[in-house]
């Protein structure tokens, strides 16, 4: 059981363990009563032998698991209340932007796999990008109705979707270079563990065949 | 942009800058998951706190202080957090299955853990630790938070009152008991000569 120092002099104790016992005429007067006080100086002893064992010991603690987080994706953007319903336009313009300019590239997939001649592919893409235009046009058209509708500039707006976009963008980038570095851990994960079975095989096949050697 | 301090990242990230909360975590990822970790015993539930305490410096950043060190505020939420995990822990302990290790540590983490050393001092550097582990582990709450904060953190006292919210005798008080605990449940498991 650990001793009991004198109830007057155990924070100068914990103070002085860690080094923060000051100023120096704290320290002197410590030490003094260390000198005449046996409980006290057998309770130093057991709180030094307990750091020592936390010391010593250097308790482990395994490798933190990749944490997978999507930040931006979380993110909800902070519009001005104030801006009322022009805000929710503003996010549905957004979408419809991101939508927009994502120009042909949906179309090349689905496409590309059906066996379409160029001409169709070209015919389809064009089909499309007529559509998405038109969506965009009449998504302006509502916005700007409703934009005057609640004392909303046509101004601001362009400039709340200009700042869309650029968050949209932001958002891919960030979720983009998150993905790489996904992808390089576990190409470096797989490496490794390809590493160590091929390392554990040898180590079978030597146990198998005593005259063999690794090289 | 490199160079830029914890609380002017939170500032970042308040204004929306999408790199900020990414460079906060990258520098406290480690120390966070260490210090959740040596509360809790627990990887998966240390990695879960981890998640949700920096899901919070995102969601809430606006709750951040200016003038406050970002660490303290982190740690709070963190501690918050893994109170309320051991809350439900013991709440549900009636339920669960024992814990497969010494400390509720799967048994194949040990042994990745233990893989540097020979068989022999491997075991005698296990039965050791998961000494010191038990005992950290019998510990109150509220000693195991102060050692842990300041014996493995390396935190000043003043600091780690800042985080508990209590003044700062109180965390000596807490540290000197937490210690002779220590001391004597490492004395009744027979390993007193450390």
């Amino acid at each position: 059981m650990a001793t009991e120092a004198c109830s007057s002099w155990k924070e100068r104790l914990i103070a002085e363990l860690y080094g923060e016992l000051s100023p120096e005429q704290e320290r002197e007067d410590l030490r003094a009563h260390l000198q005449r006080c046996t409980a006290c100086t057998a309770a130093w002893e057991d709180l030094t032998a307990a750091r020592e064992a936390l010391r010593s010991l250097d308790l482990p603690v395994p490798a933190p698991p990749r944490l997978a987080l999507f930040p931006m994706a979380r993110r909800r953007a902070v519009l001005p209340f104030a801006a009322g319903f022009a805000a929710a336009a503003v996010l549905a313009l957004g979408i419809g932007v991101g939508w927009a300019m994502r120009g042909p590239a949906p179309v090349s997939g689905p496409v590309a796999s059906t066996g379409l001649s160029e001409t169709d592919k070209a015919a389809v893409a064009a089909l499309v990008r007529e559509r998405v235009a038109e969506e965009r046009k009449s998504f302006e058209q509502a916005l700007a109705q409703q934009a005057s509708a609640s004392g909303v500039s046509r101004e601001e707006v362009a400039r709340l979707v200009s700042a869309s976009e650029r968050r949209i963008d932001e958002r891919r980038a960030t979720d983009m270079r998150y993905v790489l570095g996904e992808i390089g851990a576990a190409e470096m994960r797989a490496g490794a563990s390809i590493g160590e079975t091929q390392k554990a095989l040898q180590y079978v096949a030597l146990a198998n065949n005593p005259g063999a050697s690794l090289h | 942009m490199p160079g830029r301090s914890d609380e002017e990242l939170v500032l970042a990230l308040r204004d929306g800058d999408p790199d900020a909360f990414g460079l906060l975590v990258f520098r406290w990822q480690e120390p966070l998951f260490r210090f959740v970790y040596r509360i809790l015993e627990r990887r998966e539930d240390a990695r879960d706190i981890c998640q949700e305490t920096f899901l919070r410096v995102l969601r809430q950043p606006d709750r951040f202080q200016e003038g406050a060190r970002f660490s303290t505020w982190m740690y709070q939420i963190a501690l918050n957090l893994s109170r309320d995990q051991l809350r439900r822990r013991k709440r549900w302990r009636f339920l669960a299955p024992a814990p497969p290790g010494p400390d509720g540590e799967p048994a194949r983490e040990r042994e990745e853990l233990d893989r540097e050393a020979t068989p022999i001092e491997a075991l005698e550097s296990r039965e050791r630790r998961d000494a010191v582990t038990r005992a950290l582990g019998d510990l109150p709450p509220e000693q195991r938070e102060v050692l842990v904060l300041k014996e493995f953190e390396g935190l000043k006292f003043r600091e780690i009152a800042e985080i508990l919210g209590c003044p700062e005798s109180t965390v000596k008080s807490r540290m000197y008991y937490g210690l002779s605990g220590l001391r004597s449940a490492l004395a009744r498991r027979g390993i007193d000569g450390l």
